[in-house]
C-alpha cells in the first residue's frame, strides 16, 4: 500500500496476471516485480486521473483505489 | 439523423479507454459507441478465469449501465456498424439508424473463425470470444469425460486448462502444425508447454486435423442432413483416419477481422486497418485503435498489429488524445501474460515486444527444457544499434520485467549478447 495525493492504492496479487496495462498507462506508479506481478513504486507518481485510467484498465480488476482522505473504496 | 462529435465503432477495451479520454478531454462533447455484443463492457481476459470458476459472471464485467449516463457516454448495444460513407461522414447501423460524425475511431476487435467441416454445427462444437460462449462451455461439460481442442493458438490452452476444471477427465489438443503454439514458439519452448500441459491431463496430438464430426449415437455426417438439430457432437473423425469418442470440443483456429464493411470506402487496410504513429489512418477524420489497427510502430519502425489487451487500453489512450486535437504519437511494448493450472504444477507464458523470427536478426535461447523454464530474446540492429526487439517467455517471470526495460530503453546490448544464452548471466544487472 502507498499513499499519492488522492488514492491509496491495493494490489491484488491473486488476481493480477501481468497483463501489463497498469504499467503501460501509469508507468511511475506501477511496474512488475519477479514474480511478474504488479508493484507500487516509491515517488511522486501519476496524476490521478491516470492512475484512476491504469485501475480501470486492468483486465482482472486487481486494482483497487481507496479514497486518501475518506477511506472508502471508488474502484472497482 | 444523429450527429455526435465523437463516434466509436467497438465498446471493448480500446473504445471504451477513447470514450472515457475523450470525456475527459472534452466535457461537453457529444460520445456514441457502437457495441455489437449486447453487453456494457466486460473483460474478455477475464472470460478463462470465469470458465475455471475462479470468479462468478457479474466479475467479468467492467462497466454498469450507470457509468454510460454518469459519463454521459450514449451506449448503443447489440448493433452492428455496416456502412460507412466518408463522403457523408456517417455510419449506416444494422438496427436501420444512421449517425453522422465528427470524428470516428474503428475499434471492432476481432472475430472467431468458425470451423467448416461435416458435423460442425453439432451441440457442444464450442467457440470462445464472448460471455454466452463461456457459458455455453460451462453448461456442456457438465457430466462429460472427454473432451479435444482443436487448433493450436492461444485460446486452445484456454480450452483445455477449462475443460479440465469443468470436469472433463480426459482432453486431447489436436494441431496439425509439427508442434503445439508453433506459430508462437520454438520447438524446445513449445515441448516445455507440453509438459506442463502433460502433468495436468492434458495430451497434445500433432500433425493431425479434424476431417469431420459425428452425432453421438453413431449416425455418420454429413451423410444425414435430416439429423435432429439437437443431436451433440460424439466423435471426431481426424484426416488420419482416427476416431476419438467426445463429449465437447472446443474451436480456436484463429481470429478474423470483419473489415469488409469498409473495404470499398477508401480507408486502406491491409493486415488490419492502416495507420500512421497518431493512429490515423489515410481519411481525415477516421482513426482505428486495438486488435484492428495495423499502426505505425515507431519503437520498431515498421507496421505491426498487436492483439492484446495492454496494446488495445493505451491505443485507446493515444489515439483519444489525438481525435481531440493533442498531438501524441503512440509509443508503447505491449506485452501479454497469463498463467495456466495452478501451482505448483502449473506453468505461465509472456510474449513482449516483437517475437517474429523473420523481424529479427538473432534470436538467442536462455533455459531448457530440462531446466523448466525457457526464454527466447528476438534481437534486431535498428539503425546501426543491436536492440532487444522482443521476448517469449514460458514458466520464468523473472525475466519479463528486466527484458522489457532493455526492449523500452533501446539499449546497445551488442557488447553483452554472448551471455544472454547463459541463465546465469543476469539480466537485471545491464538494464
Amino acid at each position: 500500500m502507498s499513499n499519492t495525493k488522492k488514492w491509496k492504492i491495493v494490489i491484488d496479487r491473486d488476481l493480477c496476471i501481468g497483463a501489463a496495462s497498469c504499467v503501460a498507462l501509469a508507468m511511475k506508479t506501477f511496474e512488475l516485480d519477479s514474480e511478474n506481478k504488479a508493484i507500487l513504486l516509491e515517488g511522486e507518481g501519476d496524476p490521478p486521473n491516470m492512475i484512476k485510467l491504469a485501475a480501470e484498465s486492468c483486465p482482472t480488476k486487481a486494482i483497487i483505489l481507496v479514497d486518501a482522505e475518506t477511506g472508502e473504496q471508488e474502484y472497482p | 439523423m444523429k450527429a455526435v462529435d465523437f463516434l466509436i465503432i467497438g465498446g471493448s477495451a480500446a473504445g471504451t479507454t477513447a470514450a472515457e479520454v475523450i470525456r475527459g478531454l472534452k466535457p461537453e462533447a457529444s460520445i456514441s459507441i457502437i457495441n455489437e455484443e449486447n453487453h456494457e463492457q466486460y473483460s474478455r481476459v477475464l472470460l478463462p478465469h470465469y470458465i475455471r470458476h475462479k470468479i462468478g459472471r457479474e466479475q467479468v464485467f467492467l462497466k454498469k449501465a450507470q457509468w454510460y449516463s454518469e459519463k454521459n457516454i450514449d451506449f448503443i448495444k447489440g448493433v452492428r456498424a455496416h456502412r460507412l460513407e466518408v463522403s457523408s461522414k456517417k455510419v449506416s447501423l444494422s438496427n436501420g439508424g444512421e449517425i453522422e460524425y465528427g470524428k470516428l475511431l474503428l475499434a471492432v476487435g476481432g472475430e472467431v473463425m468458425k470451423l467448416d467441416v461435416g458435423g460442425s454445427d453439432l451441440e457442444n462444437i464450442l467457440y470462445l470470444r464472448t460471455i454466452e460462449d463461456g457459458d455455453r462451455l460451462i453448461n456442456a461439460c457438465r457430466g462429460g469425460k472427454k473432451g479435444i481442442v482443436i487448433g493450436g493458438g492461444f485460446v486452445s490452452l484456454d480450452f483445455a486448462t477449462g475443460f479440465r476444471l469443468n470436469g472433463i477427465e480426459e482432453v486431447t489438443v489436436l494441431v496439425r502444425d509439427e508442434y503445439f503454439w508453433s506459430k508462437h514458439l520454438d520447438h524446445e519452448s513449445s515441448l516445455l508447454m507440453q509438459n506442463i500441459l502433460g502433468k495436468n491431463g492434458v495430451k497434445v496430438v500433432t500433425h493431425d486435423e479434424v476431417d469431420h464430426f459425428e452425432a453421438k449415437g453413431g449416425r455418420s455426417l454429413p451423410e444425414t442432413p435430416q439429423r435432429p438439430s439437437s443431436s451433440s457432437v460424439g466423435q471426431v473423425v481426424t484426416k488420419a483416419g482416427k476416431k476419438l469418442d467426445v463429449d465437447v470440443v472446443g474451436v480456436g483456429i484463429g481470429i478474423k477481422l470483419d473489415l469488409d464493411w469498409i473495404s470499398s470506402t477508401g480507408v486502406k487496410i491491409n493486415r488490419a486497418v492502416l495507420t500512421n504513429e497518431y493512429l490515423e489512418t489515410n481519411i481525415p477524420d477516421i482513426y482505428a485503435a486495438g486488435d484492428c489497427s495495423e499502426f505505425h510502430d515507431v519503437f520498431f519502425e515498421r507496421q505491426h498489429v498487436m492483439g492484446n489487451w495492454a496494446n488495445a487500453i493505451s491505443q485507446g489512450l493515444a489515439v483519444a488524445k489525438n481525435m481531440c486535437g493533442v498531438k501524441t504519437v503512440y509509443e508503447t511494448i505491449s506485452s501479454y501474460s497469463d498463467t495456466f493450472f495452478d501451482p505448483p504444477a502449473g506453468g505461465a507464458y509472456s510474449f513482449i515486444g516483437v517475437t517474429d523470427e523473420s523481424y529479427a536478426d538473432k534470436v538467442i535461447k536462455r533455459g531448457s527444457v530440462e531446466a523448466g523454464k525457457m526464454a527466447r530474446i528476438f534481437v534486431k540492429s535498428i539503425n546501426g544499434t543491436m536492440r532487444i526487439v522482443g521476448a517469449s517467455i514460458i514458466n520464468d517471470p523473472s525475466e519479463v520485467s528486466p527484458i522489457s526495460s532493455l526492449i523500452r530503453s533501446k539499449k546497445d546490448i551488442s557488447s553483452d549478447i554472448e551471455n544472454f544464452s547463459d541463465p546465469n548471466f543476469d539480466l537485471l544487472g545491464i538494464s
